[in-house]
């Protein structure tokens, strides 16, 4: 009898990969399961290239006037999505108008989740007078309606899509600063930051670097609800006449040009509306897959 | 020997409603030179507190260290250091390891970020370089594939194997003095040998003075030199541990082995010291001992016992050794 397997390959075992998974491999591998979350990431990423890419598409000028062609519907031959009561293409205008809603709502949740987060540990970690200052800072904040106190900050600051995006942020900081300060009350009282201590670690370094990595699972599901909140609050602010301004592409302010004309052209606000619908819808759906994703209690 | 850690009537006071209640009352012991000290008592006696003030890791806002308290490290005052300094002893002279090793490491981060950082806080070193010493350090503690495990989460190791790690972590800057809370307390009975024998090993290696705090008379036995006996935040007896388990003197220390199981008697029930622990507000006036003891006199129970030497370095805090007593008892 000749031996078999001389020649066969012996297939190895790659422990590795499934020895390198951590935390955030496995969180991924139960977002992948969830279908809705899953549409919602692809969606997304399919309108955000768009965003990205729409300089070098071939998209109409967004600001391009042409009177003649005034109120044209949806389906119109060279503009797929209609015009609005200038003749300015509407496809054009709702993917550079989402370049603006977006950034301005990503960075207001940057500047949002840096000034909470820092807040929170800070109160968190080191109790006491710290805490108590900070966080009853903060319950002021949240005690204001929120379109009342954004609108106040504008008011102060004057309008302008920059000053929008300032006071859309401030808004948001009190939810952030009380999320991280919830998480890191509970990690501080954990055996490693004491065990950290002994081994001589300093404070602001158990705070970065032991306690934040813990906080970023809520602090991410957090942002990813948060980014449409803001887009919402930023269009919102837009809308009334606080933030970006006229002839700027920007979904609300088209909203708020475009009601003038539902009667005889309801794409004109529909379509912006739909369109902040569909991101706002894709970031919660994002949102809560990434919930389920890195709620321990869910496993 | 000399002694390399020295605590002096160390009192510890914990607040409580504004006032301040003692929890540990001026205890004094020494740790020599690549020592093996244990320190046993009961759940609450204050071994853990007394542990935690050696590292100056007390929550400051809730308790107090004595006046005339002083912990002496190799001659220098701990209590007297500024924050930065006393974090420059932490890990790199005296370090600390934890009851539970699955609690004790950080579960976001791999084995080795948790292994450099170690050595980052208290060196300017390359990073390779950390790399190689974390890896020798864990070879040391005798964990296989070294080099994989520093890639890994601590969720992927067991519960030995983490307080393996944790053993390493603490000992790559070879501090002089290691302080063990409960080391093996979370572990299973087969494992627990195994790291005893582990800190034992290189506490002989390496000339490491061990402080052991365990509520396991057992462990003791297998591993330290000397033993510290604490009853109620009190030092109750001190004494070389052969002579403690053949020769004991305080009720209390007798009513603990006498409470342990032996193989050679086939007892039914075992011996319990009758009552609890008090409650630090409701410290008794005298010996601290006395309401549990069934040898207590009537002195025991109006005045505080001194510690008294008995020679061979024993010595135990009980009014029945007190030649002074026994003259009128």
């Amino acid at each position: 009898m000749e031996p078999v397997i001389q020649n066969q390959e012996i297939p190895s075992i790659k422990p590795k990969q499934k020895a390198k998974q951590g935390p955030w491999g496995m969180a991924w591998k139960v977002f992948k399961k969830d279908k809705a979350a899953v549409a919602g990431l692809i969606l997304l990423a399919i309108m955000m290239v768009a965003m990205a890419l729409a300089p070098f598409l071939p998209f109409a000028d967004p600001n391009e006037v042409d009177l003649t062609n005034r109120l044209k519907p949806v389906g119109t031959e060279g503009h797929v999505l209609g015009t609005d009561h200038l003749g300015r293409d509407m496809l054009s205008r709702i993917i550079y108008g989402g370049r603006v809603s977006i950034i301005v709502g990503i960075i207001a949740v940057t500047i949002a989740l840096v000034i909470g987060s820092a807040l929170g540990l800070i109160a968190g970690y080191f109790r006491n007078f710290y805490d108590t200052v900070i966080m009853r800072f903060m319950d002021i904040l949240m005690a204001f309606p929120y379109v009342l106190l954004a609108i106040a900050i504008i008011a102060a600051l004057g309008p302008g899509l920059m000053n929008t995006m300032i006071a859309v942020s401030i808004v948001g900081i009190p939810y952030y600063a009380r999320i991280v300060r919830g998480s890191t009350l509970s990690f501080r009282e954990m055996e490693f930051v004491l065990a950290e201590r002994a081994l001589g670690a300093g404070h602001l370094h158990i705070i970065f670097h032991h306690i934040l990595p813990n906080c970023l699972p809520p602090i991410i599901v957090a942002v990813s609800l948060d980014v449409g909140w803001m887009i919402l609050a930023a269009a919102g602010m837009s809308f009334l006449g606080l933030g970006a301004q006229p002839p700027l592409a920007e979904w609300g302010v088209m909203l708020s040009e475009g009601q003038e004309f539902i009667r005889v052209a309801p794409h004109v606000s529909l379509l912006p509306g739909f369109a902040i619908f569909l991101v706002v819808l894709a970031l919660n759906l994002v949102g809560d897959g990434l919930r389920d994703a890195l709620d321990p209690k869910s496993k | 020997m000399t002694a390399l850690l020295e605590v002096k009537d160390l009192e510890i006071k914990f607040r409580k409603d504004k006032e301040m209640i003692s929890t540990v009352g001026e205890i004094s012991f020494a740790v020599n030179e690549g020592e093996m000290l244990g320190i046993v008592g009961e759940s609450g006696c204050g071994k853990s507190v007394t542990s935690l003030a050696i590292m100056g890791l007390l929550p400051k806002e809730m308790s107090q260290i004595g006046r005339n308290s002083d912990i002496l490290f190799n001659g220098t005052s701990l209590t007297k250091l500024s924050d930065a300094d006393y974090r420059r002893v932490r890990g790199k002279d005296i370090s600390m390891i934890f009851q539970d090793p699955m609690t004790s490491l950080n579960p976001v981060l791999t084995i080795g970020y948790q292994m450099k950082e170690m050595i980052l806080a208290h060196e300017k070193v390359s990073k390779r370089e950390c790399w190689t010493r974390s890896v020798e350090m864990l070879k040391k503690v005798g964990i296989p594939r070294a080099e994989q495990i520093m890639d890994e989460y601590p969720h992927q190791l067991s519960g030995g194997m983490r307080q393996r790690v944790m053993i390493a972590i603490a000992l790559t800057l070879q501090p002089k003095l290691l302080i063990a809370d409960e080391p093996t307390t979370a572990l299973d009975v087969t494992i627990q040998a195994q790291i005893l024998d582990l800190i034992k090993e290189i506490q002989r290696e390496s000339n490491t003075a061990v402080i052991l705090i365990t509520h396991d008379l057992g462990v003791v036995a297998e591993v330290c030199d000397r033993v510290v006996v604490m009853y109620a935040g009190k030092v109750v007896e001190e004494a070389p541990v052969k002579e403690l388990f053949v020769d004991p003197k305080h009720p209390y220390t007798k009513g603990l082995l006498g409470s342990m199981p032996t193989l050679i008697n086939d007892q039914n029930r075992l011996n319990a010291i009758p009552g609890s622990v008090p409650l630090p507000e409701e410290m008794p006036q005298g010996c601290r001992f006395a309401p549990r003891c069934s040898q207590a006199m009537p002195h025991c129970y109006t005045a505080e016992p001194p510690l008294v030497s008995l020679g061979n370095s024993h010595a135990t805090s009980c009014w029945l050794y007190d030649k002074e007593e026994q003259k009128y008892g």
